[in-house]
């Protein structure tokens, strides 16, 4: 109990800031004095910044390709999710028929079907798409169909109370209602999609920063490996807050 | 103004009888509540007068015309308010004028004039989920109101708030319903509130739901619960209410 309070006693008169920028400091010290110490085993902070500016040709290169395949993929996970979620919820025939299909895939792991997908498509920019797809899409349907199942209620009943039309009910309630799911979907489709192109490259090896990792760890380059996944954790930040920072202007009522 | 022709409900067609042979009418300016146990079919009555329920056999008559569906000249308030989460409450209060295909500004201004009308001023910007329950159904009275319904349909709109908020609000729209001459079908299962509000109480049976009896309510509106509750008359409906439900609830 004492130490308890005795730590939060010490954040308290510490802004939390200058704690973070401590932690990070600390660590990148003790990293670069070890590495250097032992330079067999490991690489270090100074040599790895080295390695990605030298490296920036062909790591842009990478990235570049890597998200031409997230970027297409997402976009057709989020028209197609929010167009099979919005089907499901709204009509039985739509939700009875994908049923089997969105519940066997979302819960095969889905790294599994590459093999079949490079005998099917090959191992080009189709086959990352498509995986991006497969990692993405499941997230975007369950968390549109929910937000929209959940207002197909009583805000619909309410609706027709005042004559609203079929329209004007969607219009007014089951498109807002749907945002925030969509949103949620959002948020863990990006991170997924990434993900999919990535493990398709790693395991295609044709292209993408998947496969430039592969060639680096093939050579022992273990200094060229930190930058650009350190890049991607980066990206990844930047893209979900970027869609925090979108889902609060277009659903400010969410508390 | 209001007439309940002989109207039964059955949810399947070998489903239970929900509502049998019954009929029901309001007349204009009068506030009528609906009282039973839960289950007696009270809220499913309501809704099939609102006409978000067919009937299975019977009609349903406003004004000497058959109203089978949604109209402007009824309204509706939720015991859950079902406010729309995504609207102010500006917003949320013009929304059955907005549906009804009235335009902007007018909607507005009939919008800012209820919402004057039940204290709401100083919130026509907060969302739903900034205000509280008391207030939410305030919005919710307002939105119904704006539309100018000639039949009020309002199902426990009390029920989830806490006591002393529903007391005060059981005061507004008695004020409220005299002022303007509303006519309400009003559902309840508090025989206190049912007293407080109506002119006529209606009790209703379980199993199938069916109509028990009449009662008149012996007070000038408009009034309030304190007038009320003081009233020796007051403690002698309520008796008499209390025992046809408990007898009703032995004889089965």
């Amino acid at each position: 109990m004492t130490t308890l309070s005795a730590e939060y006693a010490l954040l308290g008169r510490i802004p939390p800031r200058v704690v973070r920028i401590a932690s990070v400091v600390l660590v990148l010290v003790t990293w670069e004095v070890a590495g250097r110490a032992a330079p067999r085993w490991a690489s270090y902070p100074w040599e790895i910044g080295a390695a990605f500016v030298d490296n920036a040709d062909r790591i842009a290169e990478a990235f570049v390709e890597t998200f031409k395949a997230v970027g297409v993929g997402y976009a057709l996970s989020v028209v197609g999710g929010v167009l099979i979620g919005f089907g499901m919820a709204r009509i039985r025939v739509v939700k009875v028929a994908l049923d089997p299909y969105v519940a066997v895939l979302y819960s095969t792991p889905r790294i599994t079907l590459i093999p079949l997908a490079i005998l099917l498509i090959g191992i080009g920019f189709n086959l990352r798409v498509l995986m991006s797809v497969l990692a993405s899409i499941f997230p975007m349907i369950i968390n549109t169909y929910a937000a929209v199942d959940s207002v197909s209620g009583e805000l619909e009943e309410t609706a027709r109370s005042f004559t609203a039309s079929r329209w004007s009910i969607t219009r007014t309630v089951l498109i807002p209602g749907a945002i925030p799911g969509i949103f949620v979907g959002m948020r863990v489709g990006i991170i997924r999609a990434l993900v999919g192109v990535i493990v398709a490259e790693m395991t295609a090896g044709a292209a993408g920063v998947g496969a430039l990792l592969l060639v680096f760890g093939r050579f022992f380059q273990s200094e060229k490996l930190f930058g650009p996944v350190l890049l991607l954790g980066l990206v990844s930040i930047l893209l979900t807050r970027g869609l925090s920072y979108l889902e609060r202007k277009l659903a400010p009522w969410q508390d | 103004m209001l007439r309940v022709a002989s109207v039964d409900k059955r949810f399947s067609a070998e489903g239970p009888l929900v509502l049998d042979d019954l009929d029901l009418s309001v007349g204009q300016g009068e506030f009528v509540s609906l009282l039973g146990p839960s289950g007696c079919g009270k809220t499913t009555l309501l809704k099939i007068v609102a006409g978000l329920l067919p009937p299975t056999a019977g009609k349903v008559f406003l004004e000497g015309k058959e109203s089978s569906e949604p109209s402007r000249d009824k309204a509706m308030v939720f015991q859950h308010f079902n406010l729309l989460p995504w609207r102010t409450t500006i917003n949320n209060v013009a929304y059955g004028l907005e549906v009804q295909g009235v335009a902007k500004a007018e909607r507005l201004e009939k919008a800012a004039q209820f919402l004057q009308l039940l204290d709401l001023e100083g919130y026509e910007n907060h969302y739903p989920s900034q205000i509280s329950g008391g207030m939410k159904q305030r919005v919710g009275l307002a939105r119904a109101l704006a539309t100018e319904p000639r039949l009020m349909l309002m199902d426990e709109p009390f029920g989830a708030l806490d006591a002393l908020t529903r007391e005060y609000l059981q005061d507004e729209l008695a004020k409220i319903a005299a002022s303007q001459n509303l006519t309400v079908l009003f559902v309840t299962h508090s025989i206190d509130e049912a007293i407080y509000l109506s002119d006529r109480i209606v009790v209703m049976g379980n199993n199938p739901g069916r109509i028990l009896l009449e009662y008149p309510v012996p007070f000038e509106r408009p009034r309030t619960t304190t007038v009320v509750r003081a009233d020796p008359r007051f403690a002698e409906l309520r008796n008499q209410v209390w025992l046809l439900l408990e007898e009703e609830k032995a004889g089965r």
